[in-house]
């Protein structure tokens, strides 16, 4: 009798702790499957190789920016780096953020899931949080844990030699970090709640992709700004120390300084600015966390019950909608194969968040590019002319990009197992398969692109060279289409996927090579062209021939002869790893 | 009229279909029975051109499909065992791709489409995501889309799955007409009542081979059995099914802490 009261006794808390241990394991693998990634697969070797990466690149930001204190003596003036690669590293996180933006609140999937069972809501709450805090703490160990030991090296000699010093100055680091890591991961949390209770689930699902889009946008560059230009970032962080000696509100309101106050108390800086900094990192990390709480509460009823429960609306039939359809069906999209493949494709990428977000990354990064290129040839960009290589080569780098995300997104399949209705259906004119492609990729990604780059350069040089300029931009975009997608025996979103075939690992630096040859070779042509514009309606016809050349080739010597293709096959080395098994 | 010659379809080594041999004549309704793993999607799958058979061959008309796959593809109407279907489209749009797919002009299609929908009442539906559907609202539309171009051979897996009695007496009806017009039909089931009352004839299969093909009626008298039921149950059935219940119910009881 006594054994088994000793034995529920023991039980009781494991069984009450059980939901609460498998809810935060749940979500946390959820984190590695969302709209941009999908780790389902070798989960833990992804993720430490990102996290490696992640600290190599802060180790190594670290040690560029303190690498000065090796010889000069830190005279109170080294919290300006400090702050500095606290920004990097709240950056970083914040990139992490928007990528995990879908799979932060539990969703509509957890709900269906977890309703049924008898979990309490604060459970589910409360694992929510646990698995955020072990995500944000394992990639802010990630960045915090090699530049720990830079900043160590460095910093501390010049006060102490004492080894406990030290390790209370790499304690204070690492402290600090993750509290500004934290910070900022629950702030964007808390931000993406409060957009999703005050939105509600339609509104906020509309708008969410452009917020997220933006974000992206201006996190991809700011990082680039980090990595290719940090000595004009090292000249404006160095006029903090201004502020300081003038005691600025302005540092009040920057959140890097927050922790960098932080980290000076923690070490033992008695300056009372730094007191006052640190006072506002500990109210920002407890207004961070609590506002998530709060905006997940509140949001979970109101977004993800009515998202379940809630049927989703019609949509309305327009008539004149439908009449225009009809009419660019008999027009653009006569044979009805195409037309299957067109609409199917459009379908999916308006519909598909994860293929949305990964196109939109491609054109983030494009427009990053773009940025970068502004900064570094800010002079030669304000001239604003037609011979200005920066401004000419604003489509190519556009359309390439999204060219190449367009690539690579089609390549990833949407509801795999339901591909079955286009094998059934599968006939032998493949080439149509292909038109509908390609008409897709014409009319959604490069017609409005265009349209947009007409209108901007109209206002910019005028009717004639816009014209000129992005026929120019389209001509070579075409040819590109027909280069990346030559022989392609697909329909988009049908076949399997085998991730990594580009080896962007490995083949980088030649890709960025090509990269830089194709901006300068194509803008170096285009401006000899404005100087006389006879040669632009030569090089169109030139690109004509050329598209239609290959077009003529695929089509009468390789598409009558193939099959489409609904399982990608892996490399010839696996093929032969696979049989040896 | 199609025929299965000896086809064998293998899964590595383990052949998931073994040797299998029958003929279907045109308005012949043929029940393909099994239980669970004994090969039935696999061979309708065969039929329907998504698997290649690993041996053996498969004829229509006196030619094998294999020689004009394509050709074949056209004139077979499928409807898969499970709802594996896009869920981002609506009834509508799914519709409208699988007619184009089958290069129907788009006037008779989108016809077609909403009468068809009309008729299995899912019109007020036709344009909502098929993501908030129920299982019998996409099997509807996967009925649909099998019978859009009027094939004439028609592979129905578990037809009637989730669906309502209603639709369901629909469809045995339909299933009546289509092959009082010639069809093919082949109907795989687990419901016994319903192939009884729809198939004259019946295949048995059992761990990949077929261990019976005949008429109902004639499998009734040969096993001296009174149902459809007890026939299956001799031929594949080799469990104690109360026994197999008794230990399920230990099972769900389990707790040595008590």
């Amino acid at each position: 009798m006594k054994k088994l009261h000793r034995m529920q006794i023991m039980n009781l808390p494991k069984l009450k702790a059980a939901p609460y241990y498998v809810l935060t394991r749940h979500f946390f693998r959820r984190l590695f499957q969302n709209d941009f990634i999908a780790f389902e697969d070798q989960m833990k070797e992804r993720s430490i190789g990102i996290l490696a990466l992640l600290s190599i690149i802060c180790m190594h930001a670290s040690n560029a920016a303190l690498i000065k204190y090796s010889v000069l003596p830190d005279q109170g003036t080294s919290w300006v780096e400090k702050c500095f690669l606290l920004c990097l590293f709240m950056v970083f996180m914040a990139l992490v953020t928007v990528l995990e933006w879908d799979v932060i609140f539990p969703d509509s999937r957890d709900y269906i899931n977890l309703a049924p069972l008898p979990v309490k809501i604060k459970t589910l709450f409360l694992a929510k949080f646990t698995s955020l805090i072990m995500f944000a703490g394992t990639f802010a160990l990630g960045v915090t844990f090699l530049s720990a030991l830079t900043f160590s090296y460095y910093l501390p000699k010049w006060k102490s030699d004492s080894f406990i010093y030290g390790l209370r100055f790499t304690f204070s680091h690492i402290l600090a970090s993750l509290a500004a890591v934290l910070f900022i991961f629950f702030f964007m949390a808390f931000v993406i709640g409060f957009f999703m209770t005050a939105l509600g689930h339609r509104a906020f699902n509309r708008i969410s992709i452009y917020i997220r889009g933006m974000l992206l946008m201006g996190l991809i560059f700011i990082i680039a700004i980090f990595i290719f230009n940090m000595g004009y970032l090292n000249t404006a962080f160095d006029t903090l120390l201004g502020k300081k000696a003038n005691q600025s509100n302005f540092l009040l309101v920057i959140p890097p300084m927050w922790f960098t106050g932080l980290y000076e108390t923690l070490i033992g800086n008695e300056d009372p600015i730094f007191h006052k900094l640190s006072y506002y990192a500990i109210l920002a990390l407890l207004l961070s966390i609590s506002g998530f709480f709060i905006t997940a509460g509140l949001g979970y009823r109101r977004y993800i019950k009515k998202m379940v429960t809630e049927k989703i609306p019609k949509v309305a039939r327009n008539r004149v909608k439908e009449a225009l359809s009809n009419l660019f069906n008999q027009v653009f999209l006569k044979n009805p194969i195409q037309r299957a493949v067109y609409y199917f494709f459009r379908a999916t990428l308006k519909r598909s968040m994860f293929h949305k977000m990964r196109l939109v990354s491609f054109l983030a990064v494009a427009l990053g590019v773009i940025l970068i290129l502004m900064i570094a040839l800010f002079e030669s960009f304000l001239i604003g002319s037609q011979y200005n290589r920066t401004l000419l080569a604003v489509p190519l780098i556009l359309s390439l990009f999204l060219l190449l995300g367009i690539k690579k997104v089609v390549d990833i399949p949407v509801s795999l197992e339901a591909n079955w209705v286009f094998q059934l259906t599968e006939t032998e004119e493949i080439r149509h398969y292909k038109a509908g492609v390609r008409k897709g990729i014409l009319t959604f990604i490069l017609a409005p692109l265009f349209v947009f780059l007409f209108v901007f350069y109209f206002w910019l040089w005028g009717g004639q060279a816009s014209f000129f300029h992005c026929l120019f931009g389209l001509a070579v975009s075409l040819f590109l289409m027909e280069i990346f997608f030559f022989k392609y025996h697909k329909i988009p979103f049908t076949c399997s996927f085998l991730p990594g075939k580009e080896k962007l690992h490995v083949y980088w630096l030649p890709y960025v090579f090509l990269l830089a040859i194709y901006f300068s070779v194509f803008t170096k042509i285009e401006a000899s062209f404005f100087s006389e514009p006879l040669r632009f309606y030569l090089f169109y016809l030139g690109a004509i021939i050329m598209i239609l050349g290959l077009r003529m080739y695929q089509d009468r010597s390789y598409y009558h002869q193939i099959h489409l293709k609904f399982e990608e096959e892996p490399e010839l080395v696996m093929v032969g790893m696979m049989r040896d098994n | 009229m199609l025929e299965l010659r000896e086809v064998t379809k293998k899964y590595h080594v383990m052949p998931a279909v073994n040797k299998v041999s029958f003929t279907v004549k045109p308005s012949e309704v043929i029940g393909y029975l099994g239980p669970n793993g004994a090969g039935k999607s696999t061979t309708i799958k065969m039929l329907a051109g998504l698997l290649e058979p690993t041996e053996g061959e498969i004829y229509f008309q006196g030619e094998k499909i294999g020689k004009n796959l394509f050709e074949f593809k056209k004139k077979v109407g499928y409807v898969p065992e499970e709802s594996e279907i896009y869920p981002h489209l609506s009834a509508y749009e799914y519709l409208l791709m699988v007619g184009r797919l089958r290069r129907i002009p788009d006037k008779i299609l989108k016809t077609k489409i909403v009468r068809l929908l009309e008729l299995f009442n899912l019109s007020m539906e036709m344009d909502m995501a098929i993501s908030s559907f129920s299982k019998g609202m996409i099997q509807k539309v996967l009925i649909a889309s099998a019978l859009l171009h009027d094939p004439e051979i028609l592979l129905l897996d578990e037809p009637l799955s989730g669906l309502d009695v209603t639709t369901s007496l629909v469809i045995r009806d339909l299933v009546h007409m289509l092959a009082e017009e010639g069809k093919i039909i082949i109907y795989s089931s687990h419901v016994l009542e319903v192939v009884e009352k729809i198939c004259l004839r019946t295949i048995i299969i059992h761990k990949g081979s077929i261990v019976a093909d005949d008429s109902v009626e004639n499998l009734r008298k040969l096993m001296e059995l009174p149902s459809l039921e007890k026939i299956f149950s001799q031929l594949v059935q080799h469990e104690d099914t109360h026994a197999a219940a008794q230990g399920i119910l230990e099972i769900i009881k389990y707790n040595p802490t008590q």
